[in-house]
């Protein structure tokens, strides 16, 4: 079950903007829809929703959160390996496995190469198999 | 659907003739006796073909097949598998990659895909979840592109069709594909999967590319437990000489060195570049820590370096080397097969076996590597290969058709025996490229030894990780030390024969945990599949049999009759143990006890 638009919806299109896949469609001031076979459930078009109209893949009710208090992924270069799966998953392009500082060095790690194309919709954070990512 | 985490629950079967996709039926107890991978294409293959059926026609099959660990976030754990009818030895190819494919299959939510068929006119497939569709090649000029090319081409097409930047793993077959070149390759990202002609199956089916995505997400039995156990494992892999050090600064091609020291190595003088050498880094497959392939920077971009067995085959400056290497896999051709052909064929020359002009002039090789990709003069007749000139124009050839994964018969016993009775002759995995000497052994040991290894290294693979991991289970000493530990190594385990024999016969008695040995408990945590290190040796002997199962059905027996006078040399003896252990009869065909025992047989389990 993908994310679903229920009827607050206003039409005011921020969702269909933020998505990262084109998942939603809608014309303007009226009710959009969520296509589940494209919704990768990021979560990213619950943040932008001020009308609060979206319910996650588990049915639940989500929050709008003002951009200025969204949460941005923090990583613990020394948990992290470098395994990538984060940056395969970023929807937004924002993560990317920096080489190591030192040369001849063959550790490397994620980072959060591009803040400003971060949605914060905390996916790497789900999707980190040691836990070294967390959304603050 | 599956109660195992781990798999997507589903195998999708399309066919290339009508386009159409159905699902194939897989059980969960499939998944108990075939775990994935290039065990569950065995299976899928045996079920299908009947040994009649020609490499390189529309009634051939290949199954691209992941594992339950593929994309988990377990270690080292992103790969997929093609298995298939091989044009070069009629029997099976099986080829293990990295890159994101898997991956993203899983994602497409398929555990498997089954191809049968023949595109009617040059094709590639794209698969969105459920979605197959069959695009002209040919009218979106993709038909004919080299490999970064078509690979770009394709993504920049459903770009476009979808309006956004979709990440999707993406495999191509080169213009050596295209033109059904004996030893061309399937790529995936930058990694090939080169054996026995896998590129030519996907040619002779008209299919250039596969691109798949989706939007399934992964599930982990345990996350608790798994987390821990990837956090343990990964500092066990970082903190081993092998997969912390060794690999991560010199990628596979770390054995050549070693191998030349033990006269292993066919041929080959270089080891390539290490990481931290004029701004080389090194970098890796998605979800793997080791990240075992370099980075080199190059006048007009970075190329990766070679694999050992390129470097093996290909000889020249390090610059000549990453050239000839970058217009291999652009090509999409198998390195080890292009040097050897062109070898074979100067020394032919040379001997006056067959009149060339060929010349091993690094502008003139450049050359003549497309010519046999595009099949042009020369070329055409190289792209048969070294044992079809051989046969053609006489002379001797050093390999079987396929070509041998670097190492030197002569002298690496456990290769030889691979070579002449495993199922797929050149793949790698041995204890002598480590430096243990396991010729000194007798030959049940060492059949023993080989049958073990083998075993624990197909469930590695039908898991979805890369074998590296496997070689971390070994104490770290046997690589640093210059042989003396591999040494004390192999007389330990002469020491230990019997077990190890006793090991074959009954795994299931190795029912305790190991502690070097991490694998199983991943099955455990991230699958939630019962598994013990016993258990998990028998799902490979169960694929092992099950793979010679599909060679003997199209006729392995007599492909790999001894030869006069064989059964009394060390590789006569060495292959009569080898079978016996494996409960094979005299021909290397697997008995009706040995397949009762494993649980083995056509159809539905």
């Amino acid at each position: 079950m993908s994310h679903k638009i229920t009827d607050k919806c206003k039409g005011c299109d921020d969702c269909a903007e933020i998505c990262p896949v084109r998942a939603i469609t809608g014309e303007m001031k009226e009710m959009h829809e969520i296509d589940p076979n494209r919704c990768i459930d990021c979560g990213a078009c619950c943040n932008v929703c001020e009308y609060e109209s979206i319910r996650d893949q588990f049915d639940r009710p989500t929050k709008y959160t003002p951009k200025e208090n969204w949460k941005k992924p923090v990583i613990d270069a020394k948990l992290c390996n470098g395994c990538s799966l984060c940056v395969e998953d970023c929807p937004a392009y924002a993560l990317e496995i920096t080489p190591p500082e030192q040369p001849g060095d063959v550790h490397h790690s994620s980072v959060l190469a591009r803040p400003d194309d971060c949605n914060a919709c905390g996916m790497c954070e789900r999707r980190c198999p040691v836990g070294a990512i967390s959304m603050k | 659907m599956s109660k195992y985490s781990g798999y997507m629950g589903r195998v999708a079967k399309f066919d290339l003739s009508t386009g159409k996709f159905e699902d194939y039926p897989w059980s969960d107890k499939d998944r108990e006796l075939y775990i994935g991978g290039k065990v569950m294409a065995a299976k899928i293959l045996l079920d299908n073909l009947t040994g009649k059926e020609e490499a390189l026609s529309s009634d051939n099959i290949v199954v691209i097949s992941t594992g339950p660990l593929t994309g988990s976030g377990v270690p080292s754990a992103c790969r997929f598998n093609i298995s298939t009818i091989s044009p070069v030895t009629g029997l099976i190819a099986s080829e293990s990659c990295g890159g994101n494919f898997g991956y993203h299959l899983k994602r497409a939510g398929f555990d498997a895909l089954v191809l049968t068929g023949k595109c009617s006119g040059h094709s590639w497939l794209e698969i969105y979840n459920d979605g197959f569709v069959l695009h002209d090649a040919d009218a979106q000029g993709i038909w004919g592109q080299r490999i970064s090319d078509a690979q770009q081409s394709v993504q920049d097409i459903l770009d476009r069709d979808y309006g956004c930047r979709v990440k999707c793993g993406i495999m191509v077959i080169g213009p050596a594909g295209e033109n059904l070149v004996s030893h061309s390759g399937i790529f995936g990202q930058e990694r090939i999967g080169c054996s026995d002609g896998l590129g030519a199956v996907f040619g002779a089916k008209n299919l250039k590319a596969i691109a798949a995505a989706g939007n399934h997400a992964f599930t982990v039995a345990n996350p608790k437990k798994d987390l821990a156990w990837n956090r343990k494992w990964i500092s066990h892999l970082r903190e081993h000489p092998l997969t912390g050090d060794i690999l991560p600064k010199l990628g596979s091609p770390a054995i050549v060195g070693g191998m030349q020291d033990k006269k292993l190595l066919g041929s080959g003088e270089s080891e390539g570049c290490t990481v931290g050498e004029g701004g080389v880094t090194n970098v890796g497959c998605i979800g793997c820590p080791v990240k075992c392939e370099r980075a080199v920077p190059v006048s007009g971009g970075i190329v990766r370096n070679p694999e050992y067995k390129a470097l093996s085959r290909l000889s020249g400056s390090n610059d000549t080397i990453l050239k000839w290497n970058r217009e291999l896999d652009e090509l999409g051709l198998d390195a080890v097969f292009a040097a050897e052909t062109l070898a074979w064929a100067i020394d032919a020359h040379e001997k006056g076996v067959w009149k060339n002009d060929l010349s091993s002039d690094e502008a003139a090789v450049s050359a003549l590597w497309e010519d046999i990709a595009l099949r042009k003069g020369a070329g055409a007749e190289l792209a048969e290969g070294c044992e079809a000139l051989s046969k053609k124009y006489g002379g001797d050839c050093c390999s079987d058709a396929s070509a041998l994964a670097a190492y030197e018969p002569c002298t690496a016993i456990s290769r030889e025996l691979s070579y002449s009775a495993g199922n797929l002759g050149g793949c790698m995995a041995f204890l002598e490229s480590l430096g243990v000497n396991a010729s000194a052994f007798s030959p049940k040991l060492q059949a023993n030894l080989t049958v073990l290894m083998q075993s624990i290294f197909e469930t590695i693979s039908a898991s979805g990780q890369c074998v590296f991991t496997g070689y971390a289970a070994l104490p770290g000493a046997i690589f640093t030390d210059g042989g003396k530990s591999a040494a004390a190594f192999g007389k330990l385990l002469s020491q230990f024969a019997p077990i190890i024999g006793i090991l074959n016969k009954l795994p299931e008695l190795a029912f305790f945990p190991v502690s070097a040995f991490h694998h199983d408990r991943a099955m455990k945590y991230t699958v939630g599949m019962s598994m013990t290190p016993g258990k998990y040796i028998r799902s490979g002997m169960r694929g092992c049999t099950l793979e010679r199962s599909l060679d003997a059905l199209f006729g392995v027996a007599e492909k790999e009759q001894t030869a006069e006078g064989e059964d009394d040399s060390v590789i006569g003896k060495l292959k009569k143990e080898y079978y016996s252990a494996r409960g094979w009869d005299k021909n290397g065909v697997p008995t009706q006890a040995a397949l009762a025992k494993l649980k083995i047989k056509k159809g539905a389990s």
